[in-house]
């Protein structure tokens, strides 16, 4: 019976097969497939939309979010007067991907390496270094720069950074210091500023479309922080009246070395400070560790006669002797424990003025040993000497004073005048400034300071307006450096020449130095002086440094607007040199 | 009734497509606005480049050694000697 029916056609609605009675449960199971499958997918999206959302979003904001770094610049400095010493400015590095530039024709090759003057063999070499990445010139020129990214080579990159021009050159190396390629300071200033002058790299957060524009600022992470401006103490004038006067003293004197510290008495402010050798700190390829020492604050010195104005002061504080008290000076020879101090000019008996003028060892001594260590030492260490200033520059000595109970009276002795303690040319410069300052120390600043700080007193004013006169005799006819003779100004100061020490014994090389201070009525600047071996048949300070002082105080005192405190009239022996100086310029730049 | 209905969400489909394409609108206004903006911070930021170059250029110009150098060797001039050197008494 099937059989013939199935012969039959059928419409599909009156297909038999539907009229077979199949149980309710199948097709309820399948819609309950069918529902649980749908209950699973809906769970998912709401699992992934409303609780894995983070997840998801930070994924898609991937495909066109970027963080993007905004550059901050460092700090500027400045001198005293606003004339710029320090300045970054953006250059570009060069950078390959040596994959991508290994598809460079060799007439591209060729060009490159003309453009950053580097060998076609060189750039091939960097490129078979087998890394993804290399540097091939940093910090190019921006013109050399947009050259090179106008010939669009493949797999060449440029980066932006930045680098430090010192316009002043090798005036300023020694304090201004210098910054490494990743604009660090790694000397000077700016080291010791480091955390005024860094600028801080801040982070925002864009949306770039797919040809890599940016076209939304969505928020920024950091704000950018850039390094803020350091106006120093220094002023560029004095500082290269110094740099040249020192500069000159150093070859004609054949010396190795020099420095000069000049400090402004009013406020303690140093206003220049050189030292030679220099570099140049723009060009730092082939650097010794001569040139890079800045002597005036690492090289610790024994000073010889530039201490002795001090142990006048405390002679003459103490009230054990006056400036007229005459003191034995044996004829130059005296001896202590088993050992001679000697004079290099005999004398019999010289006042304590006069001990100053002639520089005398032996008065000084004299004078030392009316002294016990403990109030010695503790005149010098009042005075600064045995610690470090703390300015921040790096490396900084701190001097030798050794404490008093390991003094024995030889020692004692020779400390009056300069031997058997060390200090730097800054320290001394410092403590002078006790003198100018009629008997006050004042704290020094590398930077400009607006108000005076408070000083400290090491003797009373009395005291230090005798000394001083006592040090403008120095200079004056019958002392030991009249050519620190300044025309139109009064100036005091103190010479010294003392032996170097080498394997524990002196031997026949010196330091000369002059420490002074001027105008002497009403004291502005002291000027520190140290050469390092003058080795061309002088060696005498008064000779040396006195001459280098002259220069520097003289073109300064100008420079600020000093007043003359002493009559225009010209010196005998300085318009002698000037005469000379000037037929040698003739001579030499027609 | 049904005509009252109808030209509700008609309306409201108008509205919708409107503030949909105001919303575009705006989007691109800040994208554009935006992007002038980018400009001009850029350019600033040349300007400020600029301007540090120059402070270079204009401190090394004026640096001493090179006024020296021209001082003596162009202008024919030297530092006064003492006899030359003449002090005006004034108020300050």
């Amino acid at each position: 019976m099937t059989r013939a029916r199935t012969r039959k056609a059928v419409t599909f609605n009156h297909n038999p097969l539907l009229q077979l009675g199949l149980q309710r449960w199948r097709a309820r199971l399948v819609l309950l497939v069918l529902l649980v499958g749908m209950a699973v997918l809906l769970g998912r999206s709401l699992y992934l939309q409303g609780v894995r959302n983070e997840f998801l979003q930070a994924r898609g904001e991937s495909r066109y979010a970027r963080v993007l770094e905004v550059p901050a610049t460092r700090g500027r400095i400045s001198d005293r007067n606003g004339n710029l010493l320090a300045v970054s400015t953006p250059v570009h590095s060069v950078w390959a991907i040596p994959s991508d530039a290994s598809q460079l024709e060799p007439g591209q090759l060729r060009q490159l390496a003309q453009l950053l003057e580097m060998d076609v063999a060189d750039l091939n070499a960097r490129f078979a270094a087998g890394r993804d990445f290399v540097f091939l010139k940093r910090q190019v020129s921006p013109e050399l720069a947009e050259k090179i990214a106008a010939l669009d080579l493949p797999g060449i990159h440029q980066q932006k950074e930045f680098r430090r021009f010192y316009p002043s050159g090798e005036v300023m190396a020694h304090m201004l210091g210098f910054t490494g390629v990743e604009d660090h300071g790694q000397e000077g200033i700016e080291l010791a500023f480091e955390r005024v002058l860094a600028g801080q790299a801040g982070t925002k957060r864009v949306v770039k479309d797919r040809r890599g524009q940016v076209v939304e600022d969505v928020k920024p992470i950091h704000q950018p922080r850039d390094g803020k401006d350091v106006v120093l103490a220094m002023d560029a004038g004095i500082q290269y009246l110094a740099y040249a006067a020192l500069r000159n003293a150093v070859q004609q004197h054949n010396a190795r070395a020099g420095s000069v510290v000049v400090l402004d008495v009013q406020t303690g402010e140093v206003l220049a400070l050189v030292n030679a050798p220099t570099f140049n700190p723009n060009n730092r390829a082939h650097l010794t560790g001569a040139q890079l020492r800045n002597r005036v604050f690492t090289d610790a010195f024994e000073p010889g006669s530039i201490m002795k104005p001090f142990v006048a002061a405390m002679a003459l504080e103490s009230g054990k002797f006056r400036a007229t008290t005459s003191i034995d000076t044996n004829a130059g020879h005296f001896v202590v424990g088993n050992r001679t101090i000697h004079d290099t000019h005999p004398y019999r008996t010289l006042t304590v003025a006069e001990v100053i003028q002639k520089s005398s060892n032996i008065g000084a001594a004299r004078m030392a040993l009316e002294f016990d260590p403990e109030s010695m030492r503790g005149f010098y260490a009042r005075l600064g000497f045995g610690s470090p200033l703390q300015l921040g520059f790096p490396g900084e000595a701190s001097g030798n004073l050794r404490p008093a109970r390991d003094w024995k009276p030889i020692e004692q002795a020779t400390m009056s005048y300069g031997h058997g303690i060390s200090v730097t040319l800054i320290q001394i410069a410092r403590a002078y400034l006790a003198f100018a300052r009629d008997g006050e120390l004042l704290p020094l600043s590398l930077t400009r300071v607006e108000a005076p700080p408070l000083g400290t007193r090491a003797f009373s004013p009395q005291v230090a307006r005798e000394v001083r006169h006592m040090m403008e005799t120095v200079v004056n006819p019958g002392g030991t450096a009249t050519r620190a003779r300044v025309t139109g100004y009064r100036v005091a100061g103190k010479t010294g020449t003392a032996n170097k020490i080498e394997g524990g014994r002196y031997v026949n090389r010196y330091v000369s130095s002059f420490v002074g201070l001027a105008p002497v009525s009403n004291p502005r600047l002291v000027v520190a002086v140290m050469i390092d071996e003058p080795s061309a048949n002088q060696h005498f300070g008064g000779m040396v440094a006195a001459p280098v002082f002259a220069q520097v105080a003289e073109g300064s005192l100008r420079a600020l607007g000093v007043a003359p405190d002493a009559p225009l009239a010209p010196l005998q022996l300085t318009a002698m040199a000037q005469e000379n100086a000037a037929r040698g310029r003739a001579g030499g730049g027609m | 009734m049904i005509r009252f209905d109808a030209f509700l969400a008609a309306l409201l489909i108008v509205l919708a497509a409107a503030s949909a394409l105001g919303v575009i609108a705006s989007q691109h206004e800040t994208r554009k606005l935006h992007d002038a903006f980018e400009r001009e911070q850029n350019r600033a930021q040349s300007l400020d480049v600029e301007w540090g170059r120059l402070q270079i250029e204009q401190s090394s110009l004026v640096d001493h050694r090179r006024v020296e150098k021209i001082a003596r060797e162009k202008l024919d001039m030297s530092p006064p000697q003492s006899g030359q050197i003449v002090v005006l008494e004034g108020q300050p």
